[in-house]
């Protein structure tokens, strides 16, 4: 009996859905998500969840559904230094370098704090971002030149 | 003067021939490498060598005797070369470990041209040959076995990164996460190779124009070819089968434009082609043979000619999920026609509707695909058939054949 309620709880809980690597479909590119160091995913309120291989196929992808925003629970990028842990996009850092290619092209890295950033910064150069400046910004990115 | 005491044969003038082997003047790589010249030769002979990261600074010929056993440990890669129209032939390269900071190779290729990769043996790599930068370069007749099973923890058998003017031809690639990948690539071949059970895709293109593949064997990978963001790609004579998951392919086309489909055979797979915003294709004399959907065309696409292909005993043979079709089907042999032909021109007198009504049910149930033989299914069928409510009118087929078509 408390197993069956447990189980009923646990599937109702909203909160980051696990990324099954090497077998989930990225909602936006249809790719197969297999690096733990790039994922992304958008919990809708539902308690759906939509993931993406990659930051950029989710910012594309609120581009081209911008009502998901009313929808969505929760932003989830992936911690460059802890590979596979999804943390809250709203409060992690992105930086944008040359030196670290993520899976769709456009160098977008992110990292838990502004200081963990910072430091990935010093080794690879490149521009670092907030999630909202990244957002702002993310149309006047360049897939060839990244810094 | 230390290095004329060990030749060997002198080759031509001024290249020298250097010997490596566990008891001759040379026991690394490495150190005969630092020792040679520009131009010379080095033959390695067949032994085991614990040594990694070796970098070739220098045009130099590097030919393995009998497959000489590299294993780099578990901090390094094997060759790392970083100077113009070098060879590498004949190794044997095995146990380069994952790391999440770089992506390890056994043969790496940095910044340089007409490189030749050639007759070497990579096993359990991280990534097998990966190429940052290069131009005119030749990639052949290399087996490189990944680790089976071994989920996302794996890079790709090829790697090509930002290269042009490439040819990767004749190589076996098992076990890896992309068989063959090309980001940011032209003007480069894929010919004659063998991509078998790879985790992702046997061959995958991302942003990469004016490239062509074929003669290409691509069976059992996780799907068989991936073709995204990417122009003018020629896809000729290539064997897609047995890529079976629940959402497999045989081909994905992903936003590309200009492509041509051509004389290829997709046996057995899940879907065989599944195409999303896909524009001025041309699909011309192809097999879909055994396919349990031969096209997925969604109706982000437009402007394709699916002409002259064989649509032979596939579940369902054209599924969209638009009501319009802005793509061309004519003179295709469909195995499920059962039109006539009465003036006896080859061609049936009525048109073929390819998209049947059930394709769309399971499309959004996928459960009910256990009903597909049930009587009532092919009552539901034949009254779509007949008065088209769901399924798109307007995709069809005016000229069918009636017999298959010889290339």
């Amino acid at each position: 009996m408390l197993l069956i309620t447990a189980l009923v709880m646990a599937s109702c809980s909203r909160g980051p859905v696990p990324i099954e690597y090497g077998s989930d479909e990225c909602h936006h590119c249809s790719m197969v998500i297999m690096d733990d160091q790039y994922a992304a995913e958008i919990v809708l309120k539902t308690g759906k969840a939509y993931k993406f291989d990659a930051i950029e196929c989710m910012v594309r992808y609120m581009d081209k559904d911008p009502l998901v925003k009313d929808d969505a629970l929760l932003f989830l990028i992936t911690d460059h230094d802890h590979p596979g842990e999804l943390i809250n996009a709203g409060t992690g850092y992105v930086l944008h370098s040359k030196d670290l290619p993520s899976p769709m092209g456009m160098f977008l890295t992110g990292f838990s704090s502004e200081q963990a950033a910072k430091e990935a910064q010093n080794v690879h150069g490149g521009n670092m971002y907030s999630w909202d400046e990244l957002l702002a910004s993310f149309g006047g990115l360049s897939m060839e030149d990244a810094p | 003067m230390v290095l004329s005491c060990l030749l060997l044969i002198s080759v031509a003038a001024g290249a020298d021939t250097l010997s490596v082997s566990p008891d001759s003047r040379f026991s690394s790589i490495q150190d005969a490498v630092n020792h040679a010249r520009s131009g010379d030769v080095i033959f390695v002979q067949h032994a085991t060598y614990h040594e990694g990261n070796i970098l070739i600074d220098k045009k130099l010929n590097l030919t393995g005797i009998e497959y000489p056993e590299i294993y780099p440990g578990d901090t390094a890669e094997g060759f790392v070369v970083i100077a113009d129209s070098v060879v590498i032939r004949g190794f044997q390269i095995s146990d380069v470990a994952r790391s999440y900071l770089k992506d390890r190779a056994g043969i790496r290729i940095n910044d340089c041209r007409h490189c030749l990769i050639e007759n070497n043996r990579l096993i359990r790599t991280f990534f097998g040959i990966y190429l940052k930068n290069a131009r005119g370069c030749i990639i052949r007749d290399n087996e490189i076995e990944g680790v089976p099973g071994d989920e996302a923890s794996t890079g790709n058998a090829i790697h090509l990164w930002y290269s042009k003017d490439i040819t990767v031809e004749r190589n076996t690639a098992r076990g890896h996460r992309d068989g063959i990948y090309l980001e940011f690539v032209e003007n480069s071949h894929v010919e004659n190779n063998f991509s078998e059970n790879n985790i992702r895709y046997g061959l995958h293109f991302m942003f990469s124009n004016n490239d062509d593949y074929r003669y290409n064997t691509f069976r059992k990978n996780g799907a068989g070819v991936a073709v995204m963001y990417s122009r003018n790609i020629i896809m000729e004579n290539n064997v897609f089968e047995q890529n079976r998951g629940s959402s497999s392919y045989g081909l994905l086309l992903k936003d590309i434009l200009d492509g041509q489909i051509r004389f290829n055979h997709f046996i057995e797979n899940t879907i065989g082609i599944y195409a999303d915003g896909s524009n001025r294709i041309l699909y011309e004399f192809n097999e879909f043979r055994e396919n349990g959907w031969a096209l997925k065309i969604l109706g982000s696409c437009s402007d394709n000619t699916i002409t002259q292909n064989n649509f032979t005993g596939n579940t369902f043979d054209v599924m969209t999920n638009s009501k319009t079709s802005m793509n061309t089907f004519t003179g295709n042999y469909w195995s499920h026609y059962s039109g006539y032909d009465l003036d006896r021109d080859g061609v049936g007198d009525v048109p073929y509707r390819p998209v049947r009504l059930f394709s769309y049910i399971v499309g959004n149930v996928p459960s009910s695909i256990l009903l597909l033989r049930s009587f009532f299914v092919e009552l539901l069928n034949y009254a779509e058939q007949i008065t088209p409510a769901v399924t798109p009118a307007f995709l069809e087929d005016r000229s069918p054949r009636m017999k298959i078509i010889k290339p």
